[in-house]
Parts: C-alpha cells; structure tokens; sequence
C-alpha cells in the first residue's frame, strides 16, 4: 500500500521503464480509486469524477500489458490516498499527478521509440492527458 | 436532422394525391393517369403483404383477428379493382395522347411516396441465409403488430377511397374504358364498407396511427457530435440523434458480442459509467421540471409523476454506479476504449448536460462545472418542459436498451471465455494485480445479476417516463408508444426480470467482490438473519441458492435456519424414478383424404409437399363449406375457439419445404415481386400463418 507522497517519490525517481511502468501502474490504480470515491461525495462534480475513472483504468491496464512491466511483486490492489482534503484539493492533486504522469510516460515512450513498451506507454501518457483534462480548473 | 417517419412519407404522398385530385379537371384523355392510377392502387394493395391470411385461409373465416381478415379482404378488392384498371388501361389508348401530364406524375409521384413507405415499414425485417425472418431494428416488433395493422388497413382504405374517387372521375372522359374503371371505381369506393365489420369489433385508437406514422427508418441517423454551442431544439435533437444510434448499436450488439472486437471491458466501463452520469443528471432535471411543472398553470405534465420518476433516475443511477465499480476490476482479453457505443453515450452524456445545467459549454470536465439551474431557468414555459421531457425520457430509453445489450453481450463474453480479473483476488496469492486469471463463475454472475438490476430499474423510469410522454404529446411519444405496445406483446429484447433481485439484495454479495476467494465468506454475525429467512420462506430460495445470494456457506444457512425454528424443505431434485407425463397419442393414423388429395394420389404423386398442399386445401374446403352450412341452418354469426387453427394451419405444420415445391405467391401483380420479408416478419410474431402454411396454400 503506498500513499500518494511515495506514488508520486516514486514517479519522479523511476529512470527505467521497469520502474516507471511500475509508478504509473500506481499512479493509476490511485485516481481511480480516489475518483470513484470522490463520485460518492462530491455531487456537484459527479459527472467530472464518474468521467475520470475509465481513463484511469484504461492508463492503468495499458501499462500492465507492457513488455518491460515487472511480474509477480507481490503487489495489493488497496491504495492508501489519506485524506487530500476538499474535493477541489484532491482534483488539483489528482490533475497535477496525471499531468506528470503524462510527460514522464511521453518522454519515456520517445526514447524506447520501436520497442514494445512504446504502444503501452503512448497509451498511458494519452489516458493520463485525458484524466488532467477532466480535472484541471482550467484548460 | 432527425429520421425520416412513415408518417412523413405520408405526408408527401398526401400533397401530391391532392395535386393530382386538383388536376383532374384539366384531364381529357384518360390513358396516362388510368396507367399511373393502376400502379397507385398495386402498391396500396401491396403495402398490406403480410398483414392478414391468404386468401384461401381468410375465406375459412376463422383463427384471425378482425384486422388481418380485414387486410385480406380489403387486400382481395384492391387486387381486383387494379386488374380492372388493368382493363380499362388496355381499352383507353396511348398515354401520349391529351394533356394529362399533370395528373399523371402527381400519380405517379403517390405511388412512389406510398412506395418508399411500404420500403420503410418492411425494412425494419430481413431474411437470414437461411431465409427465416430477422428482426433488423427495435421497430420491428411494433411496425408489424396488431395495433400498427389495425391502423395501416385504416390508412391503407382512406387511400383506397379517394383512388376510387379518382376513378369514378376518369372514367367520365375514359371512352371506351369506361365500364372496366367504373367498376374499380365500386371496388374501390367500398374499402370502408369493407372494414367496417373490424371497425366494429375493434375500433382502434388515435394513438395506433401515432405510432404508424412515428415509426423511422431502419437505419440509424449519422451520428452529430456536439460541438459549437445549441439551442434548446438542437440540444434536443442532438440527444435524440444519439439515444436513437445507442438503441440501433444495442441491437446490433446482440449478434456480435463474442467476437467483436468492439466490445470490451474498456468500452463496457465506459458505458456503465455514461450509464451513471446520463442517470445522475436525468434524476437532477426531473426533480426540476417536477417543480417547475407545479407552478406552471395549466401544465399538462403531473408534476407528481416527475418526482416519481426522478426518484427511479437516482435507482437507476444507483446500480448503474454499482456496475461501473466493478469493470473497474474485470478485464477483457481486448482493451479497445472507443467504439460506436461509447462514442454516442459520450455525445449524449454532454447534450444531456448542456440541456439540464443550461450551459451550452458544458462538458464533464472540472472546469465547466456549473451548479443546476433554477426551474424556470430550466423551463420557461410549457412547450421547453415537454421539449426537455422528450429529450430525459430518449435518453433514459437508449441507456435502458444499452443495459439490456450489454447483459447480452457479459453472456456472450462469457461463453467466449473473454472475462479476466486479477490474481491476486482470484487466487489469493501474492501474484501482482496486474496479472490476470479467467474471472471465476460466481463474480460474473454478480456482474450480469448487476445488469438485470439496472435493466430493471433503467426500464422502469423509462417507462414511467414513457407514460408522461405519451400522455403530453411531447416529442418521443411514438416510441413511447412503441414500448407499450411491445410491453403488451413479449418484447423479445426486453425480457421479463426477476423482480426480486434487487440492488440491496446483491449488495453483500457486492462487497466480497474484489475480495479475495479465501477472504470473501461472509460471516454468521455479518449477515441479517431475516433476510435469509425471508429469502428461505419467501423467495422460496434453496439453501444453498441462499447460500450464494449471501456469499456464506450452506452450513451457516441451515444453522440460522436451525436456530430460528424454520422448517427446513427437502430441496433435492426430483427423483428419475418420477413417473413422466404420458405422451400424446399418435394422431399419425388419423387421416382423412379429401378430393384433391384423392386425384393427387391417383396421379401417383408421391412428393409429399404436393400432397400436403392437396391436404391442406380439402381440408380448408370442407371447413368453409361447413361453416357456409352452419350460417345458412343459423344466421347468427359463427363462433370458433379463441385459438382454433385453421385447416391449412394443421395440415402445414408438418409440411417439408421442398426444392421441388413451386410457391404460389400469396399477393402481388404479374411482375412484381413479394416483399417477403414483411411477410414472414409477421407470420413470425403470429398476425399471419406460418411460412409452412403458406408454403401449403
């Protein structure tokens, strides 16, 4: 179980793809779920958190389906987000993470051009673009 | 631009029938519009294909509703005033002769429009490989039921008449021709005569020729992505565009679900979760309109009945959210996000949303949040509320029809072994969650009873809906009316749900859904021991069906059952020792061969589709003249049993269709050719004799 502060250590620090598929597999699994659980509270923006959750896992399944993505780690499906605070706080934090997440996934897909971590990271960085559309205060 | 409706075709046709009734006047030869009158009364004539017996099984009088005998009929002297059209064309000379251009290409013109909605209606069906009837839209169930015949031979007389009208006119300057088009005049002028025992038997409703005239194309409309911003009116028929695209894709999806790469976990989430939000927001604008309706003098809309409804929107919202939850844990062999469905729900999710929050900007992002509007904001007056009636209730509709497709396509899936959940809740090792195993039988199951929930709860606030629609008049009242009267017929894609299972019944089930196996048991003091008596007793569960509802073992069933004094059934399956029920007896000896049959045989006819044929007419013979017997000993009418076959019925059922077997086409003029579609499509939906028994006749 990782909270947000480690998901997002984690993010900045992956180098290899192994460990950056890993970090945005975590990274995804952890809007999810806090999306679907925002959708239960905040009822003004049920339409913006229900929309965020598909992207989410989509991202999510995309990395799984990389070549380079770790086996067997022994990982649970829980995350632990505690509490990010008001629902316009947890959508800038959700936003700012699926920003990053976007470009490290991008930058990563770049330098393994034609290799068969590129589609599934492609695919991570446009549904982690999908994801900051939805919650960003602005476009 | 919304779908053509046979109710605009009519239209046309009517404009150009009373074009040509204005230019008969200017009529002083009558060759050429006799010509374009003959191909006019055909094609009335053929627009009833299907609707009635044959000729031969409608003169046995018995087995038919009064529309389709009256179909028949009216068919029968369509067919015979155009052949004496046909007559009369021969005697009244060249068509280049005279000044009757006009009047004859405003026949012409009829016959086309009448045409193309003959083509309409027929194309909601097609033929299989096989050559059986297949349904090929939503439509099709009602475009070929008794309401919609009813009201189809009602129009179909009303243009019967004024063709007579026509030809009674020509006839004044046809010469020669006279007599043969005075005589279709007669024929013609009697359709209402003609009808009129049905009328009197069953006088039909305004509200069937609604729904004839409402029913669209088959095709679906080109899909409208929401762009630049709308006016109430495009918003509204932008969402009937969409809801209309996610019905025709529902439909198809039926067919294709195990092997199209289409359907997917990915584009199944996206669509509960369109499911949810088009729910959401349907519940927010009915609770206004609800209001706003009960301060809206004279509104015809109960307000009452919106907050109803916007309570069903919240429970159908309510399993839609609970299904979205759990494709966020099942997977497909396939990841494609984007197909036709999740497209149109998309288009649908942001129309629907401009329309309830009044902004023309919105989309689901954070940014374009906008609180609810007032009520009056929401509906200035009577005609906007019924406008954003029309629009909730298309939409609740096609995301009820999409909730029926994809508890058909999670089957499919199913069965093609296409449905995967993670490791580590599927075997409790510390396998990593993005390793996946075949989903295991009982949390797919969970998923489809999650379906039939919301199938349930989505078809109930669309009917509730449907109710208020066709009691306003608002737009959407034909399908509306479509529902009804596929309600009250067996809609085969809507079948009847369980009306036990309900969301607060699944819901612990729910809960050990992303649990792993070894985890997942729910214990003794977890579970509600009324719950599981009332699921004993009353829902007549077994044990261990309980043990399943509850997720617990059958041990801990039968001990709270045990412990609160219940007696406990012998739910064991019946022993094979049981006595079976006795069979029929053979009928096969009983024959009775009848004068055709005889002369069949002493042909030495052995092909037994011939002889089955021969069969079938004597029977049909000796029943009418039976019948003709009783009615001249009683004048007083004949009455048969409510489901008493006909002869040609019974003979047929068994009949082989044979290569050899030449088929008598039931309707149509020389050259043309049988829509047979239509046809079978009504045989099949029982308004019409078996294929077998036509096959006989």
């Amino acid at each position: 179980m990782k909270p947000l502060k480690a998901i997002h250590n984690h993010l900045d620090q992956a180098t290899g793809a192994a460990s950056l598929l890993t970090a945005g597999w975590d990274a995804f699994e952890l809007i999810q779920q806090v999306a679907f659980g925002q959708a239960g509270h905040d009822t003004g923006g049920y339409a913006t958190w229900m929309s965020v959750v598909p992207p989410a896992c989509e991202g999510r399944d995309a990395l799984a389906q990389a070549p380079s993505m770790p086996q067997g780690t022994g990982r649970e499906l829980a995350m632990e987000a505690g509490d990010l605070g008001s629902a316009d706080e947890v959508a800038a934090i959700l936003a700012a993470l699926a920003a990053r997440l976007a470009l490290r996934l991008r930058a990563k897909a770049e330098e393994l051009a034609g290799t068969g971590d590129q589609r599934a990271l492609d695919r991570g960085a446009d549904a982690a673009e999908e994801v900051r559309g939805l919650l960003a205060a602005s476009g | 631009m919304s779908q053509v409706t046979f109710g605009d075709i009519i239209q046309v046709a009517e404009r150009h029938l009373d074009a040509a009734e204005e230019s008969l006047g200017e009529v002083t030869h009558a060759a050429a519009p006799v010509r374009a009158l003959y191909r006019l009364v055909t094609v009335i004539a053929r627009s009833l294909n299907g609707r009635g017996p044959l000729a031969i099984e409608a003169a046995t009088g018995t087995g038919f509703g009064s529309w389709q005998l009256a179909a028949a009929h009216l068919q029968e002297a369509l067919r015979q005033a155009a052949q004496a059209i046909g007559t009369a064309s021969e005697h009244a000379g060249e068509p280049g002769q005279g000044n009757p251009v006009r009047c004859a290409r405003q026949l012409a013109r009829t016959a086309a429009a009448l045409t193309a909605g003959h083509d309409l209606l027929s194309g909601h069906v097609a033929l299989n490989p096989a050559g059986a009837p297949v349904d090929r839209s939503e439509w099709a169930l009602a475009a070929f039921s008794p309401p919609v015949t009813g009201a189809l031979v009602r129009e179909a007389a009303r243009w019967a008449s004024r063709a007579g009208g026509i030809a009674r006119r020509l006839a004044a300057v046809s010469g020669p021709a006279r007599p043969a088009l005075a005589q279709a005049a007669e024929l013609l002028c009697s359709a209402h005569e003609i009808i009129q025992p049905a009328l009197a038997a069953e006088p039909g409703l305004a509200a069937d020729r609604d729904l004839l005239m409402g029913i669209p194309t088959a095709a679906p409309p080109e899909r409208r992505p929401p762009g630049e911003p709308e006016t109430t009116a495009e918003l509204c028929s932008g969402i009937t565009t969409s809801a209309t695209r996610l019905r025709s894709v529902g439909f198809a999806l039926r067919a294709t679900a195990g092997t199209s790469l289409d359907v997917s976990a990915s584009t199944l989430r996206r669509t509960a979760f369109a499911g949810a939000i088009v729910a959401d927001i349907a519940s927010l604008t009915l609770h206004g309109l609800a209001m706003r309706a009960s301060r809206l003098p004279g509104c015809p809309v109960d307000p009452g009945r919106l907050a109803v409804a916007a309570v069903t929107q919240a429970e159908a919202r309510n399993a839609w959210e609970q299904a979205a939850g759990l494709w966020r844990i099942m997977q497909t062999d396939t990841q494609s996000p984007a197909s036709t469905a999740t497209l149109d729900a998309g288009d649908l999710v942001v129309r629907l949303g401009r329309l309830a929050f009044g902004n023309p900007r919105w989309t689901p992002a954070a940014q374009h949040r906008t609180p609810p509007p007032t009520p009056e904001a929401l509906a200035p007056d009577t005609t906007e509320l019924v406008a954003v009636l029309g629009a909730v209730h298309q939409a609740t509709d096609a995301t009820a029809r999409m909730a029926a497709a994809d508890l058909l396509a999670i089957g499919t899936l199913r069965d093609a072994g296409r449905l995967y959940m993670p490791q580590v809740i599927v075997w409790a090792t510390q396998r990593a969650a993005r390793d996946y195993a075949a989903a295991p039988a009982g949390r797919i199951q969970l998923m489809q009873d999650i379906y039939r929930v919301i199938t349930s709860s989505a078809r109930t606030a669309a009917q509730a809906l449907g109710g208020l629609v066709a009691d306003a008049g608002a737009p959407g009242r034909p399908l509306a009316l479509a529902r009804t009267t596929a309600l009250a017929h067996g809609d085969p894609l809507h079948p009847p749900i369980d009306p036990q299972l309900t969301l607060d019944k699944l819901r612990p089930r729910l809960r050990t859904f992303s649990k792993r196996l070894d985890i997942q048991v729910t214990r003794k003091d977890e579970l509600d021991t009324d719950d599981v008596i009332r699921a004993y007793q009353d829902d007549q569960l077994s044990i261990s069906d309980c043990a399943l509802r509850f997720c617990t073992t059958p041990a801990l069933i039968s001990t709270i059952l045990d412990d609160n004094h219940i007696p406990v059934r012998d739910d064991r399956p019946a022993s094979p020792d049981q006595p079976t029920p006795p069979a029929r007896p053979d009928t096969s000896q009983l024959r009775w061969w009848g004068p055709v049959e005889r002369r069949l045989l002493a042909l030495k006819v052995t092909d037994p589709g011939l002889l089955l044929r021969a069969s079938a007419l004597d029977r049909a013979s000796r029943e009418l003249i039976t019948q003709a017997e009783a009615s001249v000993d009683k004048p007083a009418r004949v009455t048969t049993a409510p489901d008493a076959m006909t002869a040609p019925r019974i003979a047929a059922q068994d009949a082989p269709h044979t290569a050899g077997v030449a088929r008598v086409q039931p309707t149509g003029q020389p050259g043309e050719s049988m829509p047979e579609a239509s046809s079978r499509r009504a045989q099949k939906h029982g308004h019409a004799p078996s294929r077998q028994a036509r096959d006989a006749c």
